[in-house]
């Protein structure tokens, strides 16, 4: 039990598993929601929304300590949620210019920095009200 | 899309977050981020070489592209990673951690679309 209990908790294992749920949740948004336009507007709102919750996990985790679910979540789920090749590889993928392929990604990396510090300093502000209490 | 290529897909993106999390583990430089360009480059190349091969195989464009690069590279780690450089005071490594990962990525989806172009 013990055993079973570690190898279940052992990163490389939580970032299998969230791996897999997250691309399972992208991919099916993809296919239910995509292939309308140029732009896959359902990726970019992926990876803005998994940067937002990512900073806010990583702003929880810098007050709270490490937990042993944190590579299932980070480097996991939301690791695999998001995804960064299929935006960089647009003019491939999709019917669009290099400039604008470019202007995209640069977009929207700005646009999920901005979420992640948004993010992180919500988390940082919700485990300080958790602190408190205790 | 049939269930077993979606499983397959998701799969696929369980192996490529595990090759991303491995890669994060060798120890290049402290002080940057590099294993998470790295991952993000290379996964734009896959999808890159998938996109040139890919009509003519919608499977192995889903199972590769969407799963294995989707899961090998990150958005989420990429902004975080730079929002961190910034929140240590390293500003202006915050901004060349973005444009090498823009860049970067951007030359390697060109690459792995011209190699792969060429090959087939």
């Amino acid at each position: 039990m013990a055993l079973r209990a570690q190898v279940i908790r052992h990163p490389i294992v939580l970032v299998f598993l969230g791996g897999t749920i997250g691309g399972a949740a992208r991919i099916a948004i993809d296919v239910w929601v995509g292939g309308s336009g140029s732009l896959p507007w359902d990726l970019l709102a992926i990876n803005v929304i998994g940067s937002l919750v990512l900073g806010a996990v990583t702003g929880w985790a810098l007050v709270m300590g490490r937990r042993w679910w944190l590579p299932l979540v980070g480097p996991g789920m939301l690791g695999g949620f998001t995804t960064f090749s299929s935006i960089a590889a647009l003019s491939y993928t999709a019917e669009l210019s290099a400039l604008w392929a470019g202007v995209t990604l640069a977009v929207t990396m700005v646009a999920a920095v901005l979420a992640a510090a948004l993010g992180w300093r919500w988390g940082v502000k919700r485990a300080d009200a958790v602190e408190a209490r205790l | 899309m049939s269930l077993a290529l979606y499983v397959a897909a998701a799969l696929g993106c369980g192996l490529g977050a595990v090759g991303r999390y491995a890669l994060g583990r060798i120890d290049f430089r402290m002080d940057f981020p590099w294993h998470t360009v790295i991952a993000n480059a290379v996964a734009a190349a896959l999808v890159g070489a998938v996109a040139a091969v890919g009509p003519a195989h919608p499977g192995w464009m889903l199972v590769l592209g969407a799963g294995v690069g989707g899961g090998l590279s990150t958005f989420s780690s990429l902004a975080v990673d730079a929002v961190t450089l910034w929140n240590e005071g390293r500003r202006a490594r915050a901004g060349m951690y973005l444009a090498v990962t823009w860049g970067g990525g951007l030359i390697a989806a060109w690459a792995g679309w011209a190699i792969a172009s060429a090959l087939s």
